[in-house]
């Protein structure tokens, strides 16, 4: 459960955020074409687009780079939590990737249902946005897939890495640890 | 024939980046049904034989442990290793049970873990929990279950899987008498079809059992009195050392009562630098002749040459010791030197034990065997003399003054002094060939160290109190038993010294 809300709230930032960054820098640069703002040479439009674009890609880097990271530390937490049950399991007779694949279809189940609903939180709070601000939220593919696979792959490493790792040890240390 | 359930020939066992020994075992076997004990003071390893014999440590280790006919190094495959797992059933001390999960629930995991046909489950769920008594209780939450239910639910998980060998860990550490007698009444009941081992501190648990293995620090003085008698101690072929030895036989047998103690040696989580002990009883000894000299020592022995009762034995030819090396246990402040457990130090051969102890390249001053020096005149006071010096007997632990500092024997090794400047033992035991002169309260005899070892022991020092009767007085042992700290916390060793094969009378 707590994975489920850690990636939803993750990843309904990263598509509100996304969003907005991609509105704001749509409204800029269309502002700045305006032909008004190009003939009157106070500015150089093309150096501005440059920056806001760049600070679009940087926004939508940081925000997957969040939500993939704090899922990480969640699996690892999770999973550092779970040592004492793989040391149990590995005692009476469980196999390594029987663990891995349990391990993992829990955290990808959990990683695609909070991804739903955090895609869906993040489309809302967007919209609602865009409506009650001026705010200039513009929703694109990009926006709303960028999270979301990054998180999924980050989580499922977070998960398989320490309980591979946890799998490998002694159970009798691994439950003195 | 079938294999034993557990075999081990020369075990010697350490931790990942251990800097010594843990487990040191020569032989132990144990096949058949049955209940066995293990026993013997904190820290010496019994958790981890028993986590070593059910397969959950990893480390390698030297010499060889069969488990139910299997070696258990030769596990290599992830899959090999789970399956010989699920052959054996564990029960931890904190009883092992998965939190959030009922009873019944608990074993159904344990079941699928083992790949247990899910058609099986149901069933071999309902018959575990019937035997246990816990049948009305599968649906109730692990948490909310006593003690005495946690621990069934425990031995469930095993009866459910139907394994061959059980061990559990102090199985009623955590229960009060009302809940640890049904308990122990249903592992004796378990092992009427399976050997069931069962480490425990509780001597009435112990009593219970058919067999006892008993681990030790060292091999336990089989009498002090042969021990610290010249004649004794040096006449091994003689009429008066055969028949010391026979009385050490005696009173080792009615030590044991009727259990078959066997003995192991272990080196312990000591300070860096400490030394582990091997006392081997010499097979040459026992079997005079050219055969006799390669035969399999053994530090796991049946005391007294009580032959083996089933399920535990000792290897080697009639499983009888027939002559036992007169050894006293003390304590004692310790010089530099090689140790019998360090791997630069002289080491006698695996499986065979030297007669005499072997010559000490550095010891400060080894006598010479020809002539040994005359020792200092006793003097009004009891007193004894390691390497030249002399120093009181303290018993009691009554030196506060006449102590020397650490740095007088040990100046370049970590050494561990009581308040009033004495040592409490330190990282090094005293070297194997040391010639000392030992006041056994009439006299002082002339011994030889054959092994020497600093037991460190966390917490207070009742668990390894060193059993009644043993010769202590030497160094002042009873300020070993001293606390390093108000609260008992902090460590503090035992140095323990095997004696033997005195070399002349000191006068």
């Amino acid at each position: 459960m707590v994975a489920v809300i850690a990636v939803a709230v993750g990843v309904g930032f990263s598509v509100l955020l996304i969003s907005v960054a991609g509105g704001v820098s749509d409204y800029i640069s269309s502002q700045l074409s305006a032909s008004a703002v190009r003939r009157s040479g106070l500015v150089d439009v093309d150096v501005i687009n440059t920056i806001v674009a760049l600070l679009t890609v940087v926004v939508t880097v940081a925000m997957i780079l969040q939500t993939a990271a704090a899922t990480f530390v969640l699996g690892m937490t999770t999973m550092r939590g779970r040592r004492e049950e793989i040391a149990l399991r590995r005692q009476s007779g469980v196999l390594r990737m029987t663990l891995l694949v349990e391990f993992g279809r829990q955290m990808l189940a959990a990683c695609v249902l909070g991804g739903v609903v955090g895609e869906v939180c993040g489309i809302l709070a967007g919209a609602l946005l865009r409506a009650v601000t001026v705010l200039p939220v513009r929703f694109t593919p990009m926006s709303l897939a960028a999270a979301f696979p990054a998180t999924v792959l980050l989580a499922l490493a977070a998960t398989l890495v320490p309980a591979w790792r946890a799998a490998n040890a002694s159970p009798a240390l691994l439950r003195r640890a | 024939m079938t294999a034993p359930a557990v075999r081990i020939r020369d075990l010697r066992y350490r931790y990942r980046g251990g800097d010594r020994d843990i487990l040191r075992i020569g032989a132990l076997d144990v096949d058949g049904p049955g209940l066995l004990a293990v026993t013997g003071p904190t820290g010496v390893g019994k958790t981890t034989l028993m986590e070593l014999l059910a397969g959950t440590l990893r480390e390698p280790y030297q010499g060889s442990v069969r488990v139910l006919g299997v070696e258990l190094r030769d596990l290599r495959r992830d899959r090999d290793r789970q399956c010989h797992l699920r052959r054996i059933g564990l029960i931890p001390q904190d009883f092992g049970l998965l939190a959030g999960c009922t009873a019944g629930e608990i074993l159904h995991r344990d079941l699928a873990d083992a790949q247990v046909p899910l058609s099986e489950h149901a069933a071999r769920v309902r018959r575990a929990l019937d035997q246990v008594g816990l049948l009305a209780f599968a649906g109730r939450m692990s948490e909310q279950l006593s003690g005495g239910q946690r621990q069934r639910v425990a031995i469930a998980r095993t009866l459910a899987r139907d394994v061959e060998l059980i061990i559990a860990d102090e199985p009623t550490a955590n229960l009060d008498p009302t809940q640890a007698d049904p308990i122990v009444a249903l592992f004796e009941r378990l092992s009427a079809e399976r050997p069931v081992v069962v480490v425990t501190h509780d001597p009435r648990v112990a009593a219970r059992c058919a067999r006892r293995l008993e681990l030790r620090p060292l091999v336990e003085a089989v009498s002090a009195a042969a021990a610290v008698s010249p004649s004794a101690a040096a006449g091994h072929g003689g009429p008066r050392g055969a028949a010391a030895l026979a009385g050490a036989l005696v009173l080792a047998v009615a030590v044991a009562g009727s259990t078959l103690a066997v003995r192991a040696t272990n080196a312990h989580r000591t300070s860096r630098g400490g030394a582990a002990v091997a006392l081997r009883v010499p097979a040459a000894a026992t079997r005079p002749g050219p055969s006799a000299a390669g035969a399999p020592s053994r530090q796991v022995a049946p005391v007294g040459g009580i032959p083996p009762r089933g399920s535990v034995s000792t290897p080697g030819p009639g499983g009888v010791i027939t002559r036992i090396i007169p050894v006293v246990q003390v304590v004692d402040r310790t010089p530099p030197g090689p140790q019998p457990g360090d791997p630069s130090s002289p080491q006698p051969p695996t499986g065979v034990s030297p007669p005499t102890a072997p010559p000490l390249p550095s010891a400060p001053a080894p006598a010479p065997p020809t002539a040994p020096p005359v020792p200092a005149p006793p003097a009004p006071a009891p007193s004894f003399a390691i390497a030249g010096h002399s120093y009181p007997v303290c018993s009691g632990g009554a030196c506060s003054s006449s102590f020397m500092p650490d740095a007088d024997w040990s100046p370049n090794v970590p050494s561990y002094a009581d308040a009033d400047g004495s040592i409490l033992g330190n990282a090094h035991g005293l070297p194997t060939g040391l010639e000392v002169d030992y006041w056994n309260g009439t006299s002082l005899v002339r011994l030889r160290v054959l092994a020497s070892t600093t037991v460190l022991n966390w917490g207070r020092p009742a668990p390894t109190e060193p059993p009644p009767g043993t010769v202590m007085q030497l160094g002042g042992v009873d300020q070993a038993n001293a606390c390093m700290d108000p609260t008992c916390a902090a460590p503090y060793y035992y140095t323990y010294v095997f004696l033997g094969a005195a070399t002349s009378a000191a006068g």
